[in-house]
């Protein structure tokens, strides 16, 4: 296909949405140093072609740029660090700390480092969980054994590590519920240092060496001058953990995990305020030693939430360098763009949304950047739990997917586990995103293209391209950032194919839009499914927790449902009090991958309320939309009900519905009380897509398509006539009319 | 509902007519047997030639690339057929 990228070069752009006439940083690797010519393309259209699909894109002039472009290393996995300034030369130190690992790795697990003057002493579990001391100097190696005794996983162990001066040994001692275990290793040659940086979850500077490599959880970390005795070592880590001073003429510092959770800051409460920082966006909000089980929010009891989950896969920001600044035209349009890297070692193409300097369109489309981002990276199809099973198909891998699976330094997406099998809450866009391409294709998007996510929202935008529709292009970052001011200058907002992820406040934004009399059509399926955060501190990513209920690829571990970045319940908007029904009429029920079906009318389509939509030749039973490029429908993948108990309006037209499903549809968790076998798409009436229409009080109005697959059949240009095509357009029509929407007597 | 060993032959004719058709209760109950192997090394095709040319695959683990196998298919059935074939042949295999 037309400027498919084949990752010889890979990269990725400062943010994914800019104005006319802002820089877009771009961040790039190749397999070999090369130079390369950046060049601008404007997205126009996908058309299938055959069995495949046509890419339209237009040249845009821009001044020449090219580049050097250099391989570039990822450093992944999560630490955290501090600077030791003050300590005296040649007095040693006593770290303690709690610490649970959760995994072992035969390469081994670095625990805590500390650098002095060009020395650094580490301490690190190896392949069996024994504790290994290791004393390196100016990067020649030195010293190094193993402990004759294991961590166990999955449990809080007491522990103290260091160097003494006076005998000129590591030492490292363990408290186990009670088991006391040490170990000491001599090592000459490291007389008169002073420490001047510590570093844990990591077994060395993390930029030099790449060992960041702990999976688990560390808590209450302590440090002395000089040596402790054990015996009051261990009783002052207890005294830290529980929340008390620690005084103590040698403390040196005493960092807590509980202050300022939802920032990487780790605030030091001793006596020289050495504050620290966390790196790669290791899990706060969870569950420490100390944890009663008395609150489930950590802002109710942040003691009980003074530990930090970090992993060998954590990724906030692969930090490679800006290898070349694009300047976007001034004049550019509002549209997507795809940024080509082209060289000796091969081609990249990185999709950016440009949003116009002012609103311009009567009509925006709402783009799903919250949920491109959740599922950026997904690895689910190279190791997650079958998704064969819910293709009913083999899985087709693309050359991205590919790329994916020989590329674990990417990081992972937030349907991935980490490789110690807790869930990944976090997904940053400052890595590449393999995913988002305007080549990729995915299993989730059924028999045919296999569009997914912005694949398939690019056919959307294809469909208003060739109806000559004028559109703005506004994301749910800015519906983050902004509220509904973003959405305001806007008679009517387009949604993609699969708007699942929003945070509140752009949960809100669209609320409040609706609210002030705007139109929404809601082009898609699974919507407002669940909850994510942002924070300032961390730019282009978002926190999710899979909690309680809803379709989970992995779940929450309990008294960890609320988020880190805002202290919000985390888990579906339905458990939050806002079913999807409530916002856009319909709601998430169930899912399916393989195949998409027709929809029916119902008696609503007759309403003269629907008029501008079937004209007055309704045929209640009537067929519509059986074909498309996602599952050969228009209704299905993942799908919505209409639901009055769930909050759907009394007065919204259910003006069709999906035919039978095929059972390999299976009914939404949520749905379900008690299992039972009738949860398939052949026998559930509860499993089923509903096309909705209603108005609101404010003069604007809704229609909702409830179907992933919809946007599949709306790009499908090889039917002679495509009714799904006709009847968006006549909803586009309507809902671009100023003449207001009125709510039916019975509604007000 | 148990799956008879050997796998009867109006079953494997049922899916090699048609792998991605509306298959029998029996068929569908074989097929979830089939697609319920562990993910490392698990057969999957791999894209040549977008929509046109596919060739075999295995997973391999987390962090591990995906090692391609020689087969090279036309089309996506002719592919499923493939994997179907090896996979009932090491399912007869593992009852014997």
């Amino acid at each position: 296909m037309k400027l498919a990228p084949d990752f010889g070069v890979v990269g990725y752009t400062g943010r994914w949405q800019y104005r006319p006439g802002e820089t877009v940083d771009l961040h790039l690797s190749a397999d070999a140093a090369c130079s390369a010519e950046i060049r601008l393309h404007r997205f126009r259209q996908m058309t299938p072609r055959g069995e495949g699909l046509d890419i339209d894109c237009d040249p845009v002039a821009t001044p020449a740029l090219s580049c050097r472009i250099e391989p570039q290393r990822t450093i992944i996995g999560s630490w955290f660090e501090a600077e030791l300034a003050g300590h005296r030369a040649g007095s040693g130190l006593t770290l303690a700390l709690l610490a649970m690992p959760t995994a072992r790795c035969a390469s081994g697990s670095g625990l805590a480092a500390i650098a002095a003057r060009g020395a650094v002493w580490s301490l690190w579990l190896d392949g069996e969980g024994r504790p290994v001391l290791t004393a390196v100097r100016d990067g020649g190696f030195s010293a190094e054994a193993a402990a004759p005794f294991a961590l166990r996983l999955g449990g809080w162990v007491e522990l103290l590590f260091g160097f003494d001066a006076g005998r000129g040994e590591l030492f490292v001692a363990v408290d186990d519920a009670g088991g006391r275990r040490s170990f000491a290793l001599p090592v000459a040659g490291y007389d008169g240092l002073a420490a001047d940086r510590i570093w844990l979850a990591a077994s060395g500077a993390p930029e030099a060496t790449a060992q960041a490599t702990f999976d688990g959880r560390l808590e209450a970390p302590l440090l002395w001058s000089g040596r402790v005795a054990a015996d009051d070592g261990f009783a002052q880590l207890r005294a830290h953990a529980a929340g008390d001073a620690v005084t103590n003429e040698n403390l040196f510092a005493a960092w807590d995990f509980s202050r300022s959770i939802s920032s990487p800051a780790v605030e030091d409460v001793g006596p020289r305020r050495l504050d620290g920082v966390l790196v790669n966006l290791p899990t706060r909000a969870v569950k420490g030693s100390r944890w009663s089980g008395g609150e489930q929010s950590w802002r109710h009891a942040p003691r009980d939430y003074a530990a930090v989950h970090f992993h060998r896969d954590d990724l906030a920001d692969a930090r490679w360098p800006v290898t070349a600044k694009l300047a976007l035209p001034p004049t550019l349009d509002s549209g997507v763009y795809l940024v080509e890297i082209a060289g000796e070692a091969g081609r990249e193409t990185l999709p950016i949304l440009v949003r116009p300097a002012t609103p311009r369109a009567s009509l925006a489309f709402l783009a799903s950047t919250f949920t491109w981002l959740a599922y950026a990276n997904d690895r689910c199809l190279l190791h997650g739990a079958n998704p064969e099973m819910f293709a009913n198909r083999l899985l087709v891998l693309t050359a991205g997917d590919c790329h994916l699976a020989a590329h674990p330094e990417y990081g992972l997406s937030l349907y991935d586990t980490h490789c110690d099998g807790s869930g990944v809450s976090y997904a940053s866009r400052l890595r590449p995103c393999i995913t988002l391409r305007h080549v990729q294709r995915a299993w989730q998007g059924g028999l045919g293209s296999g569009l997914w996510n912005f694949g398939a929202d690019l056919l959307v935008l294809s469909w208003l391209a060739r109806s000559g529709v004028d559109v703005d292009i506004v994301t749910d970052d800015d519906l983050d950032r902004d509220g509904e001011q973003a959405l305001k200058p806007y008679r009517c907002v387009l949604t993609g194919s699969h708007p699942e992820y929003h945070t509140a406040r752009s949960h809100d934004a669209v609320a409040g839009y609706l609210a002030g009399g705007g139109r929404l059509i809601y082009l898609g399926g699974n919507g407002f499914y669940w909850r994510v955060s942002t924070h300032p501190a961390y730019p282009e990513t978002i926190e999710l927790r899979r909690a309680e209920d809803g379709n989970r690829s992995w779940a929450s571990e309990p008294g960890e449902y609320y988020h880190a970045f805002d202290a919000a319940y985390g888990g579906l908007w339905r458990r939050n009090g806002r079913a999807p029904q409530k916002l856009v009429g319909v709601g998430y029920c169930g899912q399916g991958f393989y195949r998409s079906h027709a929809y029916r009318l119902r008696p609503d389509a007759a309403d003269p309320r629907a008029a501008f939509l079937f004209g007055d030749a309704v045929e209640a039973g009537a067929a519509f939309g059986d074909f498309g490029l996602s599952g050969g429908g228009a209704a299905g993948i993942e799908i919505d009900r209409a639901d009055l108990s769930l909050g759907t309006p009394a007065h919204a037209l259910v003006l069709a519905t999906s035919d039978r499903l095929d059972d390999s549809y299976i009914l939404a968790n949520e749905e379900v009380l008690v299992n039972r076998p009738t949860v398939t798409g052949d026998m559930s009436p509860l499993l089923r897509c509903d096309l909705v229409f209603y108005e609101t009080p404010a003069g604007g109005a809704v229609l909702s398509t409830g179907s992933v697959a919809w946007a599949g059949a709306l790009g499908d240009t090889r039917a002679a006539r495509n009714d799904v095509a006709d009847l968006t357009g006549r909803a586009l029509r309507r809902f671009l009319d100023p003449a207001p929407f009125v709510t039916p007597a019975r509604a007000r | 509902m148990t799956i008879p060993l050997p796998v009867p032959s109006a079953l494997v004719e049922e899916f090699l007519a048609e792998p991605f058709g509306e298959h029998s209760p029996a068929l569908r109950r074989l097929m979830l047997e089939l697609r319920s192997l562990p993910a490392r090394g698990k057969h999957v095709l791999v894209e040549v030639e977008p929509f046109r040319r596919w060739r075999l695959g295995r997973l391999g683990g987390p962090g591990e690339p995906v090692r391609l196998l020689a087969q090279e298919f036309a089309s996506l059935e002719d592919g499923e057929r493939h994997v179907f074939r090896l996979r009932l042949a090491a399912l007869e295999a593992k009852a014997t």
